[in-house]
């Protein structure tokens, strides 16, 4: 494989991994703005464990995964007490607090970074991109994914048929913020360099954006979302500013045209009776 | 002597947050009228100064006239403003039907703006690359001396010139027929129409003052602090955000308090623990905001809960 | 002897100033079918919230099968069995009729359970019994669509085999025949017979009043938050209370 492929690739697993975070929280109804913010707390634990203390790869993006999933749970408790646009403005102030916390802090590498002694492959990056989304469309298939849409669609009413709605909220958002700190644990391995202008508002709004228009409604929706964006602008060999103006004509005309995203429950129905001649339950 | 610095603090953070004021005060309107997150805004605002720095620099495209003005660069710099939200009320909003009100459909405005948001930045810096670029004016650095403090002359207009707007716009809100139907909108869009009141025809004013005061901004920033940038948006769309729920989403005054509010503790972070902090202290007031009082000093707890 | 399952005792609510509930109290016996009528307007809907634990009453009690309800919270009185429809049907709009009604019977498992997965399996936990039931009302599975696409007569009948699944002892149903036509209504009372003969006790709200005589023994009117009627559905028409309130009086 080329080194550019390679690198390609290594990006297309970071990016689906990032998406199911944000996909897990998704659809249960609460959008995360601030994704960025719990990738950073991932790469960073990464770069500072690894290079500082010497842990073995494995260990680091245990590590990594389990101080994105704390923290996630710390903020979780007041953050979700916040609806609707409180929420979205609530993440996106956790991400901008944790960039501002980073630039400040020498031992954190301040403005400069950090480079990351250790270092990975893109097979490693693929086969635990295997493993998340694997794990995605196990959970969705549970009755904890059926308590977690219906949560999404009327959390008054799932709360009454016995859903512990909270328990559910605040297990999604932890699951994705270690999901998320599993994706920047893995960047920082494979990129070797971690700083804090990188996890910027606008990776935070491109996870999203991946996940929302792939669709929330399933499983399908992140992998097909981010593999889409990222896939696509590197096939068509367009550079980056070109990239993200296409990105934002796309955006504006799937809201036009398909709001519930590429793949919707509908769709995904039909699809699967199709072929296999039975529902997917 | 300490207190003389920190009063010449102060005054700056007054000034700075009159750039904010009137960006803060499109999100609040947009927000408390449409309930809608409109994160064109910060696009919208860049779009005002570059367009208006480009006709000052260069003339009309196409070589059709050579440099321009500085106030009518800029004025055609709000009026491309006005007509970028227009685009915006048309593509998005305007295509928007709720049918089952979950969290995801909320956000489908928010996230077409978030398109429209990144079109804007893209075509701008594919047109134009991202050197920021100075902009000249005949007021540059005129100062009064008041008792040994600086009190820039631009600045300080710049800040009555806000307030007075936003003044204007409050009085239009209140007193106005049109007023009256922005704020039965607000309240409700279904009863609105069966009011007799064409919600569709009124919807686009909102969007025409969005554009307005984000020019308007725009071109105070250029004649305060002399340059523009294509990423000058950015810089400006989280401090409005912050500054319109300090101030309480959907409230007006409250966006002009937040605005000076946000300016304020940008500016004092700064002198006392230097240049990163600001966004700690900021975002970190809003954090705590957001989770105890959200409906910050003027707002009510109709806006925004479950809605976008 | 009758024993009682569901004890209302002076419950009373309001709501900012307008007193919605005011001393109402009447008992539910074990095994009846008993519905609860009156204007619109009168509250019946707010004592369903008030007993499934939406609300909590300003004065007076809720008991269950001897059991005071009034520190259990809305989540757990499903699992207490209690369960209950809605006036508005409130299905999951982006979930299929089986997921919807599966739903329902999430009260009863645990959490070993809750982590298996649906998909893979035909005979998955619940789901043999979800479609029996489904289909002894006669209700389509419609694979392949969701819910928000039926009409409305299908959906509410499915919100009833949602309530249903939590296999209760006590079964609330809002205005359960509205907007159901004369086929409808008829396949209604047949299956809610069936279920009340297999030991369901059924407390019912409906304004359909045929629909009420043929199928319940036992009524409580309501008017304006107060009870003016607790007894059997024979004595309602000579109730002089009762006509004035449906009917109003000449003085």
């Amino acid at each position: 494989m080329s080194g550019y492929m390679s690198g390609v690739l290594a990006i297309l697993g970071i990016n689906i991994i990032f998406a199911y975070s944000i996909y897990i929280t998704a659809a249960t109804g609460q959008l995360n703005l601030g994704g960025a913010g719990f990738q950073a707390i991932g790469a960073y634990a990464s770069a500072i464990l690894s290079n500082e203390m010497g842990f073995p790869i494995g260990l680091t993006l245990i590590f990594s995964s389990i101080f994105g999933g704390l923290i996630s749970f710390l903020i979780a408790f007041p953050i979700l007490r916040t609806k609707g646009v409180y929420m979205v403005l609530a993440t996106f102030a956790i991400a901008e607090i944790v960039a501002g916390i980073i630039l400040n802090s020498d031992y954190l590498g301040g403005p400069t970074g950090i480079v990351v002694n250790e270092y990975i492959e893109t097979e490693l990056i693929l086969i635990i991109a295997v493993i998340i989304v694997l794990f995605g469309f196990y959970l969705m298939s549970t009755r904890i994914g059926l308590a977690m849409r219906a949560v999404h669609d009327d959390d008054a009413v799932a709360n009454l048929m016995g859903v512990n709605t909270r328990a559910i909220q605040i297990g999604a958002f932890t699951l994705g913020g270690a999901i998320a700190g599993l994706s920047g644990g893995l960047y920082a391995l494979y990129f070797g360099f971690v700083e804090a202008q990188y996890f910027n508002a606008n990776i935070s709004i491109f996870v999203l954006l991946f996940v929302l228009i792939g669709g929330t409604q399933t499983a399908w929706g992140p992998l097909i979302g981010a593999s889409f964006f990222t896939l696509i602008p590197e096939a068509l060999r367009i550079g980056d500013d070109w990239r993200f103006f296409i990105f934002g004509v796309i955006i504006v005309a799937m809201m036009i045209v398909r709001p519930e995203g590429i793949v919707t429950r509908d769709a995904l129905d039909r699809v699967w009776f199709k072929f296999l001649g039975r529902t997917n339950v | 002597m300490f207190f003389e610095q920190l009063l010449q603090q102060v005054i700056n953070g007054l000034m700075l947050g009159s750039i904010y004021i009137s960006v803060a005060v499109a999100f609040t309107l947009t927000i408390g009228i449409l309930n809608f997150l409109n994160f064109t805004i910060p696009a919208l605002y860049m779009l005002a100064g570059m367009v208006g720095w480009s006709l000052s620099h260069y003339g009309l495209p196409f070589g059709m006239s050579g440099p321009i003005n500085w106030f009518l660069a800029l004025l055609i710099g709000i009026i491309c403003a006005i007509l970028g939200s227009l685009l915006v009320e048309r593509f998005t909003y305007r295509y928007f039907k709720m049918k089952h009100g979950d969290a995801t459909e909320h956000a489908i405005p928010l996230v077409s703006s978030l398109g429209f948001l990144l079109i804007f930045e893209y075509l701008i810096l594919i047109a134009h690359g991202s050197d920021t670029r100075g902009f000249v004016t005949p007021f540059s650095n005129q100062d009064w001396r008041l008792f040994g403090f600086i009190i820039s002359i631009p600045q300080f207009f710049s800040l009555i010139f806000s307030i007075l707007i936003v003044a204007g716009l409050s009085i239009l809100l209140n007193r106005t027929k049109l007023g009256r139907a922005l704020r039965a909108i607000a309240e409700n869009p279904d009863v609105a129409t069966l009011m007799g009141i064409e919600v569709n025809r009124i919807v686009p004013i909102v969007f025409v003052m969005t554009g307005f005061l984000c020019g308007v901004s725009a071109s105070i920033f250029a004649i305060n602090y002399h340059e523009v940038s294509p990423y000058m948006g950015d810089h400006v769309g989280t401090k409005a955000i912050a500054a319109m729920v300090i101030g309480g989403l959907g409230s007006v005054w409250g966006a002009i308090a937040g605005g000076l509010i946000v300016g304020l503790s940008e500016t004092l972070s700064i002198y006392f623990f230097g240049a990163s902090s600001a966004q700690i202290t900021v975002w970190g007031l809003l954090l705590i905001l957001l989770v105890f009082k959200p409906t910050g000093l003027f707002g009510h707890n109709a806006i925004g809960k479950g809605k976008f | 002897m009758s024993e009682t399952i569901l004890r209302i005792s002076n419950v009373s609510k309001s709501f900012g100033g307008v007193q919605v509930l005011e001393n109402v109290t009447f008992t539910v016996i074990k095994g009846n079918r008993h519905a609860l009528i009156g204007p619109n307007g009168a509250g019946k809907t707010t004592l369903f919230n008030v007993i499934s634990g939406i609300h909590e009453p300003d004065e007076g009690s809720v008991s269950f099968e001897g059991n005071d309800l009034t520190q259990v919270p809305s989540r757990k009185r499903i699992k207490k069995g209690l369960s209950r429809s809605f006036q508005n049907i409130r299905l999951m709009p982006h979930l299929s009729v089986l997921e919807n009604v599966m739903l329902g019977q999430h009260s009863r498992f645990g959490i070993f359970d809750l982590l298996k997965p649906l998909y893979f399996s035909i005979e998955s936990t619940g789901k043999i019994e979800a479609i029996e039931t489904l289909r002894r009302f006669g209700i389509d599975l419609y694979e392949g669509r969701t819910v928000s696409s039926l009409p409305y007569g299908v959906r509410k009948k499915i919100e009833v085999v949602r309530a249903l699944m939590a296999k209760p002892r006590l079964l609330l149903l809002d205005e359960p025949a509205a907007g159901l036509n004369t086929a409808e209504t008829d396949e209604l009372r047949k299956f809610l017979n069936e279920v009340s003969d297999s030991g369901v006790t059924l407390l019912l709200v409906d304004h359909d009043m045929p629909f009420v005589n043929s199928l319940c023994q036992q009524v409580s009117v309501m008017n304006f938050g107060q009870l003016i009627y607790n007894g059997n559905v024979s004595g309602l028409r000579k109730d002089k209370k009762v006509l004035d309130a449906y009917l109003g009086s000449d003085d």
